[in-house]
């Protein structure tokens, strides 16, 4: 049996090797979404960058390919908040690598928003892009992953876990919207739900909540407000963007084989006082 | 590039419970991804062997140390030696869990277990993580850098379902999880968040690794019962945790503190 035979198991880096497998990363383009597409990249993944911008996404899979070695990137526009162009953009993502491994949900869009100032139409966006658009890119790729005994890697958020202190946040232009966070909430308990329901396909579906990692933008007009997250959080700091690709190369290879249903904090502590 | 991404090398990991049947697993494991590996444990036949065949396998020296976890003069003793060597300590691994001198005492129902026996599991299941925890961040604070990994358990989150262990045997005896097995580990949970945030300002991180069921010689009708809960539908393979455990020790989590890392194929999701 091979417990009792250590010397035999694999290796980390053949289990980390993601060679000959492709990659399919909604958001690839974005903050988070950019790291997590060269990790996948560097171990060897085909990675299909895309997004609602197309030319965005062109653009970072330009990127990629100078600055990997021997990498290979596609770059697709999906708006997830349409059913058509998912069902369309997974068959293009399956055509342009010869089927896909990976599905990675991190897209998002969204606008800043109180509990007092957010409209029905605000609230209903949010929900839409990020957790509707989560449900529907899911139920079009499932198949796809199913032939291959894929892995799913969602990415939520912090705010799906805890909710924000309002004293963080000096103005409505940077307050986080209550629709964000139930959203994101709704990530982790769907990737509860996925886990079980599709095990049985050998499909394992995992999720990230990172913590603070604002734009660059935001952390230029507002560094009062950056000092502020920074003295939140027992690291005393944001995050860097890099520190998102440990745990998607973790999560997206078999080097977590046996991890299903989890969902792992990035996030300087942030939630674990 | 993979190797790269979770590199440890010439980081001085400490594996408390190293000769054990997760540890040397983890000790291995460390070493593969270049850490300079002490293995502690109470068994000294077993440690010694375990270093030797690390050095012949991966061509690096690991340093086995006896020691009993239970008696904090030991522990001093232990990360001294290991400082001394080393100079310094980058991963702590604390890993070491208790066996039961006295199976029927330690597998007895909860109505009927004694309090010696609680407390036989408690000082090596929790109160030792407290005991090398303070040992070990002595030398840490000071260098601003270290990350700590505990091992915890599924029944530290969740209860076990007693059904499981209908006709389950382990080395041929009826096996069960006692009450004081699951309540240590969850004041494990409690000591890793609390540690997270407490080091946090001193640049050291602290998680905990959770592995579900793994195969280790159960008999097949515990492999069954056992599996039967899990979403995944098996018991876990000791490799299995070596992915989260390299993570976790590496820089490639650097922003990951206070976290209870589970890898159970799913016991948990549902």
């Amino acid at each position: 049996m091979s417990y009792v035979d250590p010397a035999r198991s694999p290796r980390l880096a053949e289990l980390l090797s993601l060679e000959g497998r492709a990659a399919l990363i909604i958001g690839g383009a974005g903050l988070l979404g950019s790291e997590i597409s060269f990790a996948l990249a560097e171990l060897g993944a085909a990675v299909v960058l895309a997004g609602r911008d197309g030319e965005k996404c062109r653009r970072r899979a330009a990127e990629l390919v100078a600055a990997v070695p021997a990498a290979r990137a596609h770059a697709l526009a999906i708006d997830i908040t349409r059913p058509e162009s998912i069902r369309a953009g997974v068959a293009e993502a399956a055509r342009l690598a010869g089927g896909f491994h990976i599905l990675v949900n991190c897209g998002w869009s969204g606008r800043k928003n109180t509990f007092e100032s957010i409209s029905d139409e605000d609230w209903n966006n949010d929900i839409e892009v990020s957790l509707n658009g989560v449900f529907r890119t899911v139920k079009a790729a499932a198949p796809v992953l199913a032939e291959r005994r894929g892995v799913i890697l969602n990415i939520a958020s912090m705010y799906g876990v805890v909710a924000p202190d309002p004293a963080l946040y000096d103005s409505t232009s940077f307050a986080n919207p209550p629709s964000y966070g139930a959203a994101k909430a709704g990530v982790i308990q769907l990737t509860r739900y996925l886990a079980t329901f599709l095990a049985p396909q050998g499909i394992r579906v995992n999720c990230i909540s990172p913590g603070p990692f604002p734009f660059e933008t935001t952390q230029k007009e507002n560094p009062g407000f950056i000092q502020r997250l920074a003295a939140k959080n027992p690291l005393g700091r944001i995050g860097r963007p890099h520190e998102i690709k440990g745990v998607a190369a973790l999560l997206c290879s078999d080097a977590s084989s046996y991890m299903t249903g989890q969902n792992i904090s990035v996030d300087g502590g942030w939630t674990a006082w | 590039m993979a190797s790269t991404r979770f590199d440890l090398t010439g980081k001085v990991a400490v594996v408390t419970g190293g000769a054990g049947i997760l540890g040397r697993r983890f000790c291995r494991g460390l070493a593969e991804h270049g850490a300079q590996v002490v293995i502690v444990d109470i068994n000294e036949e077993h440690a010694t062997r375990l270093a030797a065949d690390i050095a012949r396998r991966s061509g690096r020296h690991a340093l086995p140390i006896t020691c009993d976890l239970r008696d904090p003069a030991e522990v001093r003793r232990m990360v001294d030696a290991v400082v001394a060597k080393y100079g310094r300590i980058d991963v702590l691994h604390s890993n070491a869990a208790g066996k039961s001198s006295d199976p029927a005492a330690f597998f007895a129902p909860f109505e009927e277990y004694s309090l010696a026996q609680w407390r036989e599991i408690m000082a090596i299941d929790l109160d030792a993580m407290f005991l090398v925890a303070q040992a070990v961040g002595r030398h840490m604070v000071p260098r601003k850098s270290g990350s700590v990994i505990h091992t915890a358990s599924i029944y530290g989150v969740v209860a076990p379902d007693q059904r499981i262990y209908e006709g389950s045997e382990y080395e041929g005896r009826p096996i069960n999880t006692p009450a004081v097995y699951a309540a240590a580990k969850a004041g494990v949970l409690g000591l890793t968040r609390y540690l997270a945030a407490y080091w946090a300002p001193h640049g050291i991180r602290v998680n905990a690794l959770t592995p579900g069921g793994v195969e280790s010689g159960q008999n097949e009708t515990f492999q069954q019962r056992y599996s039967q809960r899990v979403p995944l539908g098996r018991m876990a393979r000791p490799s299995e945790m070596i992915g989260a455990l390299v993570w976790l020790a590496s820089d490639a989590s650097s922003y990951v503190t206070g976290q209870n890392i589970v890898v159970d194929g799913g016991l948990t999701a549902w």
